[in-house]
């Protein structure tokens, strides 16, 4: 019964690592204070250092006693945790509790195949647990265990998929591949998709010294921006000339920041699936795994951006529930998403997943053209209107130019988002299809929805449309301006679905 | 025999009174008229701040701040009986309908807006009192489903015990559909 364990003395090093960056995110502010006095700073150099050295002891002590006073048990249907050095936390977390296992290896645990554990509840982010530095093979153990556990009443309550389980027992045991991402695959990705903040996430703690840094910088090239820009004696055409090339540069930058930001993010991508499991394995410097349990698949979107549309790329992400209370944290690798697939790798992951569904046959319906009026005469009149009235009076007449262009763009923008709109609804599923430039598709589990909405201004109501609005437990979706009796229908329709299936959502 | 199964589940389709036309029950008479006096309460002592500054015999304003506050006072009063106004029918207009399987919440006055919440879907449910509530014997419920905070349903304006009732038939309901 008394078997509280300690982790590795490997999680030293994670509490190590952990306190350093509290403890500089935390000075950063003071970075200022010690610049403008390292005069007096140099000719002490001697408690300076010594100053230092004590902070690292303090924070090397601070993480053994961490690392002593954490101890965890695990019991048959249970995981149990106590933790703290002055505030002790104890955590009570049955199994069935546990939404998602997350292994994650940061870069200092690699060479002695160690993880973290990471295991989240549906609750608030306090009180999920993490066990610190478990050797990997035990991690996956314990990993195996747990949904396993959770697998038991679960299948009990899903007997709609008898082939599912007949499969499940062929290749139970194993990882069977389902795709992988190579580096070409991610540069595109950092080419298409911005993933520049996960690299500006990385440097966050350090983003004000950088920019109060690159002045100096560009100054030591010979570039005097401010000079430059206020010198009257280059001519027009230079200067605009210098602005586009700038602009280029700072884009081009932008872009191999991204690059850099998707190879951190998913170097080594791969999405593996066992029993009911989908698994995803990615990361540069700390290797992050994600688990799905099937029956806990909300909603699949088929992302793609304008340049994606070009190349034929997709994103694909597969959302669990939650999707709306965790959308703060940077949660990009906490979410399965497969990056930069060709079309034909996504339909056999979309047909994996989900057999039946026909996110890319079905037949979309139209939306109204009410829609494109509507954005018209609500949005980008009165804005050019404004425009145009502020000109007129003022005198001036520059502007008047920029406004037109303005209504013009913004009008055939408005056109690309009506084409793009279309839902479709069958038997299981509802699909949804969004986009300006871009186009994403959505598709959900008609008995997976938790909610639905009917919506209808005055101006729609004369014209007999309406907004509908299904709501499920990753996110929501509003299908605008469509007939109101095919809202209704589609609103009942599920509704009933949900209501005489009574099927599991998760 | 596969022909009368499939004109029996027609049959109980339309047999099913379509949402856009069902009853709807009303909030009660008390709650719309208690929350109509709070806000022209909170509105007034709003206003007789604003003007109190302005006519305050302490320290006379300037004529440029007098006229300033002449415009605020003038925006706030104009901007609080819309507020008033449009709330009571916003209030108004607000309906329930309760049925074997779902609950739904009719509002709005220029946006029309239905919500239907199945009980399937329901995860918890909140019975909410105010001291304003306590002292009429009203209640609020709050209804949470897997959608999240932002699309938490909350029905205003019942009995409390309306409310009690309310409660219990949808858990009872919830109960016997979950293991059912």
């Amino acid at each position: 019964m008394d078997n509280w364990q300690r982790v590795s003395k490997v999680s030293i090093i994670d509490f190590f690592v952990k306190n350093i960056i509290a403890f500089v995110s935390g000075a950063i502010y003071s970075i200022p204070v010690i610049w403008a006095s390292s005069d007096t700073l140099e000719e002490n150099m001697h408690y300076v250092v010594m100053g230092a050295c004590t902070i690292v002891a303090l924070l090397a002590i601070s993480s053994f006693l961490q690392y002593y006073f954490f101890k965890y048990r695990l019991m048959d249907d249970k995981i149990e945790i106590h933790a703290g050095v002055f505030f002790k936390k104890h955590l009570d977390l049955p199994f069935t509790r546990i939404q998602n296992v997350k292994l994650i290896t940061p870069v200092y645990f690699r060479p002695f195949d160690y993880t973290i554990m990471e295991l989240d509840t549906a609750g608030s982010a306090k009180n999920e647990a993490k066990l610190v530095a478990i050797p990997v093979i035990k991690a996956n153990e314990m990993k195996q265990h747990i949904l396993e556990h959770q697998a038991g009443p679960q299948v009990e309550n899903n007997n709609a998929e008898p082939a599912e389980i007949t499969n499940d027992a062929v290749d139970s045991g194993s990882e069977k591949l389902l795709n992988e991402r190579s580096l070409v695959d991610l540069v595109i990705h950092g080419l298409t998709n911005n993933r520049i903040f996960i690299f500006l996430a990385m440097l966050a703690p350090m983003a004000d010294t950088i920019f109060e840094n690159t002045d100096e910088f560009l100054l030591s090239f010979g570039l005097d921006v401010k000079g430059f820009l206020f010198d009257s004696q280059h001519p027009w055409w230079q200067l605009s000339l210098y602005l586009i090339a700038s602009f280029i540069m700072a884009y081009i930058l932008v872009m191999l920041l991204s690059i850099l930001g998707s190879i951190i993010a998913f170097y080594g991508y791969k999405l593996t699936k066992r029993d009911n499991n989908y698994i995803q394995r990615s990361g540069l410097l700390s290797i992050h795994e994600v688990v799905m349990k099937k029956p806990r698949l909300q909603m699949i979107v088929r992302q793609q951006d304008w340049l994606d549309v070009i190349i034929k790329r997709i994103n694909l992400k597969f959302e669990q529930m939650g999707g709306i209370e965790h959308s703060k944290q940077n949660n990009l690798r906490n979410k399965l998403m497969v990056p930069s697939i060709k079309e034909d790798e996504c339909d056999v992951l979309v047909d994996d997943v989900w057999p039946t569904n026909q996110m890319t046959s079905v037949d979309y319906q139209p939306i109204s053209k009410r829609y494109i009026v509507r954005g018209v005469a609500l949005f980008i009149t009165p804005i050019t209107a404004i425009v145009c009235t502020v000109a007129v009076i003022s005198q001036q007449w520059v502007l008047i130019p920029p406004a037109i262009v303005f209504f013009i763009i913004a009008s055939v923008l408005v056109w690309c988002r009506w084409k793009r709109w279309g839902y479709a609804i069958d038997d299981e599923f509802v699909y949804v299809r969004k986009g300006m430039l871009g186009v994403n598709y959505y598709c959900f589990a008609i008995e997976k929805t938790q909610m639905v909405k009917f919506k209808q201004s005055i101006f729609l109501r004369r014209h007999k449309l309406c907004h509908t609005g299904f709501v499920t437990a990753a996110s929501s979706l509003t299908i605008p301006c469509i007939p109101q009796d095919i809202g209704w229908h589609l609103l009942s329709q599920t509704l009933h679905k949900v209501e005489s299936l009574k099927k599991n959502w998760m | 025999m596969e022909q009368s199964t499939f004109s029996n589940t027609q049959l109980s389709l339309s047999d099913l009174t379509p949402y856009q036309t069902q009853e709807s029950t009303h909030l009660e008479p008390s709650y719309i008229k208690a929350n109509n006096i709070l806000r022209i309460v909170f509105f007034s002592i709003v206003l007789l701040i604003i003007a109190g500054v302005k006519w305050q015999p302490f320290s006379p304003l300037s004529d440029g701040a007098s006229n300033v506050f002449t415009l605020v006072l003038s925006v706030a009063s104009v901007l609080s009986l819309f507020i008033v106004v449009m709330s009571y029918f916003y209030d108004k207009s607000k309906s329930y309908t309760l049925r074997e399987n779902d609950i739904s919440l009719y509002s709005g006055v220029i946006f029309k807006k239905v919500t239907i919440q199945p009980f399937l879907r329901i995860q918890h449910i909140e019975l909410k009192q105010g001291p304003v509530d306590r002292k009429l014997d009203l209640a609020s419920i709050q209804v949470f489903s897997a959608g999240g905070a932002l699309h938490t349903f909350e029905l205003p304006g019942l009995t409390h015990n309306d409310a009690l009732a309310m409660r219990q038939y949808i858990l009872d309901h919830k109960d016997v559909t979950v293991h059912g």
